[in-house]
């Protein structure tokens, strides 16, 4: 009896706990089907008086060179894809070489991958804008993916090295003794076993870069180069703020995020515990 | 006939050849605005098929780091739409070239506002073009006015707006309603610069003198702040957290009866079917002078236009912009009785007025465009920009921080100017 | 060279690249008397940062409330986290799909949220003020309020860190072998102090990482202040990093704000030396 009601009280809880993160993000979608006249209400209601999909149209039918949002997804998925793909290999081997192989500088270097985030953003703008102007890379998605995958990389090799530390050595040796050679190894043995912490790094990248604002801004200057976190902050200018379009944008950006964390999200939890919080 | 064709298409070899791309930059994101210009980039390449003109979209917010770090790595487009502050930093960071011949030529086309000229003008020349601006006025919800002062005529003088916005505020509540007499801001942002502005321009405040010395600490500037406070308390409460944003949505919904600011809330209300809007002469106390802020909008054009053989045709399309059918788009078309033009030509152009929003509000975009006139900009009371620390002056939301700290009690009026003056002071050198 | 090495190489070249190149440049920078090429760059030694110590009447409150925002926002961003994983902790379909939800807050763009939270927040028409009201109360200017401005960034920050904070605390709290818990329980042991004497030390490291991150997070905190506030009302959210891009970009003195930077960062790098040099085993291979 007393445990029943505990459980009562933990979904109850939780449900409360759910309804004050998520209400932003509800009164987002819930006022997207809503008119500018009913949005601007004083007195709002929760279910929309006379719902209408015109905020959603319009965001799909008004593309113009300098305004299209379905190419700023496009962009993004680009953009967020590939720094994905290149960042999670080369956290993989830098994982996998501070994990297995003994050199000097080693703890140093394992501990300074943090260093990323103990500059401040803001200065760091100029300096890679004049950077990326010397590499030829202004104003074009090859850049973004640079600055994005050099800021996220390190993080990921800090997780995936816990990852591969937890795999016994033994166990590739054995596979080497049985004829395979190190890289075959590491791709029957090690990979396999470490996918879970691969899937966590990834999807910690993604996330942090499709809503991206910062040095998107910075870099990126042709309309139709402009990822989605962009095309946003068009809807919104001091004096003039879409509220329609702008809702109805949020709503469809954050949708391919929980797409790819519904099947995932156990992972990300299991992963993180058996990787970055062993430190 | 194969000749010919061969001839053409060695025309047509030649003419994609010599076919000039021209970039430039603006800051006005909203899609019916970005469309506006779109509109005029295709009536120009029309005439001038032989111009490729490419807009670029840099969010306000973005546009001060965006150009400092275009102009340090030599990326900067061929020009950019630009307000004063953003055109002096451009100046100082020795990127722009000058453009009086520009402006003395549509001058003479088009006969210029004198008072739209004088943000741009410093150093005895003009580095930014005005294409349109934006005068602050006193806009009103004339049925509010008749239900609680019963009568249909705004206020004129200061006294005479403080009462009305004190009736107002307090008989809505004792009908249980929430109607704010004024809409007053005292945010950390330029949109409270621009409202505060207002109020100092009624009493003749400067911020220099002739030559560049501070003459803000002085008894008009007491005054004005003075008369800010005691009308801020008729102003809807939580206004220190506020920028456009805020103020426009609560006007928007019915909160507020008055409020010194720009006139484009007209196509939102052409939009909602809802025609309770009019504007009348920012009013002054019976000592002062007519007179209201005005923000003029301008271009200018970066050396590297030249050093890439492009000046012809960017004056070209600024040439163009100004014509009055065009600049008509570009006002009337892209934020009615917010963007406004700015020579005289466009002012009476029937392009302009037979918009249909402007003609809603004819009486409202009457006064706004008399309102070009009396308008100053701080800093630039003289004509011409006495001192260019007004730049980080303004960037720096001084005017603002001090309203702030007057509004919340921090501070005495007596005080917080002088603090602002001394604050001043030290972007002086 | 070691092949360790090598593998690690193009992760430290790319690292480099984007803190090393900035960080000379910031040190340069914060030397001389310099406005993006506006005048002549001149070397002045130390005067820019003697004057952000001495002269300048800003810098150290900024800095002062940056502490402050930091010390807030771990005190939130470290119990409610912990809260809610002790709730989600069981492993059944309805705590799985919670777990998902939670993330939601993390995912939001951050340009939306400003712009989102200022709306809700907004006393006469946003929601909350409505919901106020219609319980009789009036509601407070939650950005207009010097008093209150901090507080509510503070929540909102917190806000969008929780997800993140929740799934990096049920991580920890599953690697707590259930064997414990049962061995506890037998002896009788109630459910907090079984969180006492069970949970609470064996996942004490991990919040003292998570404390880590998040304080390196929040001491940058710049975007969602400059979105809500721009530093105000009067100043009183003024962080540091809100000081830097306000010296750099709206007063254009690139050498003081490259000295308050460089400042900034040589306090993160001792509060990470300081970490580990407390927490980190003291020899490899321990584990």
């Amino acid at each position: 009896m007393r445990k029943r009601l505990m459980k009562v009280l933990n979904i109850s809880l939780i449900t409360l706990v759910l309804i004050v993160l998520l209400f932003p993000f509800f009164w987002i979608v819930d006022s997207s089907f809503k008119s500018f006249a009913e949005i601007m209400r004083s007195s709002p209601s929760i279910i929309p008086k006379e719902p209408t999909l015109d905020h959603y149209k319009f965001i799909f039918t008004f593309r113009m060179a300098s305004k299209d949002f379905p190419l700023n997804i496009y962009n993004s998925l680009r953009v967020s894809l590939s720094t994905m793909a290149i960042s999670t290999v080369l956290a993989i081997m830098g994982g996998y070489g501070l994990a297995r192989y003994e050199f000097k500088g080693r703890d140093f270097l394992s501990k300074s991958m943090l260093i990323v985030y103990v500059l401040p953003g803001v200065p760091l703008l100029l300096p890679v804008y004049n950077l990326l102007a010397h590499l030829k890379l202004v104003d074009s998605l090859t850049g973004l993916v640079l600055i994005y995958t050099a800021l996220n990389t390190p993080f990921s090799v800090w997780l995936l090295r816990a990852f591969f530390d937890a795999i016994p050595k033994e166990l590739e040796e054995a596979a080497s003794i049985d004829g395979a050679s190190r890289i075959q190894s590491f791709f029957k043995v090690v990979l396999p076993l470490s996918l879970m912490g691969i899937i966590t790094a990834a999807m910690f990248v993604f996330i942090t870069t499709w809503g991206e604002y910062t040095f998107a801004q910075m870099i990126i200057t042709s309309d139709w180069k402009k990822t989605v976190s962009l095309g946003l902050a068009t809807y919104m200018t001091d004096q003039y703020i879409e509220w329609g379009p702008l809702l109805a944008a949020t709503t469809i950006v954050v949708i391919p995020v929980l797409v790819l964390f519904l099947p995932f999200s156990g992972f990300f939890v299991k992963g993180l515990a058996s990787g970055a919080l062993k430190e | 006939m194969r000749k010919f064709l061969v001839a053409l298409m060695v025309v047509f070899a030649i003419l994609s050849l010599a076919k000039t791309t021209i970039v430039f930059w603006h800051h006005e994101a909203p899609a019916h605005r970005v469309a506006a210009f779109q509109k005029v980039i295709k009536l120009f390449e029309k005439e001038n098929p032989d111009i490729k003109v490419i807009q670029q979209v840099v969010p306000w917010g973005d546009a001060w780091t965006k150009t400092l770090a275009a102009i340090q790595s030599g990326t900067t487009p061929d020009f950019q739409f630009s307000i004063p502050e953003l055109t002096i930093t451009a100046y100082l960071a020795n990127a722009i070239v000058p453009v009086d011949d520009l402006i003395k030529e549509i001058d003479s086309k088009y006969k210029y506002i004198k008072s739209q000229l004088a943000p741009y003008k410093f150093n005895g020349h003009y580095w930014g073009i005005p294409i349109w601006t934006m005068p602050m006025i006193l806009l009103y919800r004339p049925s509010y006015l008749k239900k609680y002062l019963g009568t249909t005529e705004p206020p004129k003088t200061w006294d005479e707006l403080l009462l009305a916005a004190q009736k107002i505020t307090l008989l809505s509540s004792k009908e249980g309603e929430t109607i704010y007499g004024i809409g007053l801001t005292a945010g950390d942002n330029l949109c409270t610069q621009e409202q505060v502005y207002t109020i100092m321009s009624n009493v003749g405040v400067k911020v220099f003198d002739e030559k560049g010395n501070l003459t803000f600490n002085k008894p008009e500037t007491w005054r004005a702040v003075e008369f800010y406070k005691d009308l801020y308390k008729f102003s809807p409460p939580g206004s220190t957290g506020w920028a456009w944003g805020e103020i426009e949505m609560n006007f928007t919904a019915g909160k507020i009866a008055m409020m010194p600011y720009f006139g484009g809330l007209q196509k939102r209300f052409y939009e909602m079917k809802n025609y309770d809007l009019d504007g009348a002469p920012q009013p002054y106390p019976v000592d002062g002078k007519e007179a209201n802020l005005i923000y003029p909008n301008d271009v200018h054009i970066f050396k590297s236009a030249v050093e890439k053989g492009h000046l012809e045709a960017v004056k070209k399309f600024i040439l163009f912009m100004m014509r009055p059918d065009i600049n008509a788009i570009l006002t009337a078309e892209m934020e009615p009785g917010s963007f406004v033009p700015v020579t005289e030509a466009a002012q009476k152009s029937d392009q302009y007025w037979n918009n249909p929003v402007i003609k809603t509000f004819k009486h409202l975009n009457e006064v706004i465009i008399r309102a070009t006139n009396y308008g100053t900009l701080y800093g630039f009371e003289h004509g011409y920009a006495a001192n260019l620390a007004i730049g980080s002056i303004s960037g720096a939301n001084v005017i603002a921080e001090m309203i702030q700290k007057v509004v919340t009690g921090e501070m005495g009026v007596k005080e917080a100017v002088k603090w602002a003056e001394s604050k001043m002071e030290s972007f002086l050198k | 060279m070691n092949r360790g090495m090598l593998l690690i190489l193009p992760v430290v070249i790319l690292a480099l690249l984007i803190t090393a190149v900035p960080l000379v440049n910031m040190t340069y920078k914060s030397l001389q008397k310099t406005m993006f090429g506006f005048g002549k760059e001149r070397f002045i030694g130390l005067e820019n940062y003697v004057n952000l110590f001495t002269k300048d009447e800003d810098f150290l409150p900024s800095l002062w409330r940056s502490f402050l925002w930091v010390f807030e926002n771990l005190l939130v961003q470290l119990t409610i986290p912990m809260l809610i994983a002790l709730l989600l902790q069981e492993n059944n379909l309805f705590n799985r799909l919670s777990r998902t939800l939670v993330l939601i807050p993390w995912i939001l763009p951050l340009v939306v949220i400003s712009v989102v939270w200022r709306w809700l927040l907004e006393p006469n028409i946003g929601y909350v003020g409505y919901l106020l009201r219609s319980v009789g109360l009036n509601s407070p200017s939650f950005f207009g309020n010097k008093a209150l401005a901090f507080h509510t960034l503070v929540l909102i920050n917190s806000w969008h860190f929780i997800p993140f904070g929740t799934i990096l605390m049920l991580a920890a709290l599953s690697t707590v072998p259930q064997s414990l818990y049962d061995a506890a329980k037998v002896d009788g042991a109630g459910a907090f102090q079984r969180f006492i004497y069970i949970t609470f030390p064996m996942i004490g490291r991990t919040i003292w990482f998570v404390a880590l991150l998040a304080f390196m997070w929040s001491f940058n905190t710049f975007d969602l202040i400059w979105l809500i506030t721009e530093g105000g009302p009067a100043d009183s959210t003024l962080t540091l990093p809100v000081y830097i891009y306000k010296l750099a970009f709206k007063m254009y003195n690139y050498g003081k704000a490259s000295a308050a930077s460089v400042v900034s960062t040589l306090i993160l790098i001792a509060v990470a030396y300081a970490y580990f040099k407390v927490f980190s085993p003291k020899k490899e291979g321990t584990r």
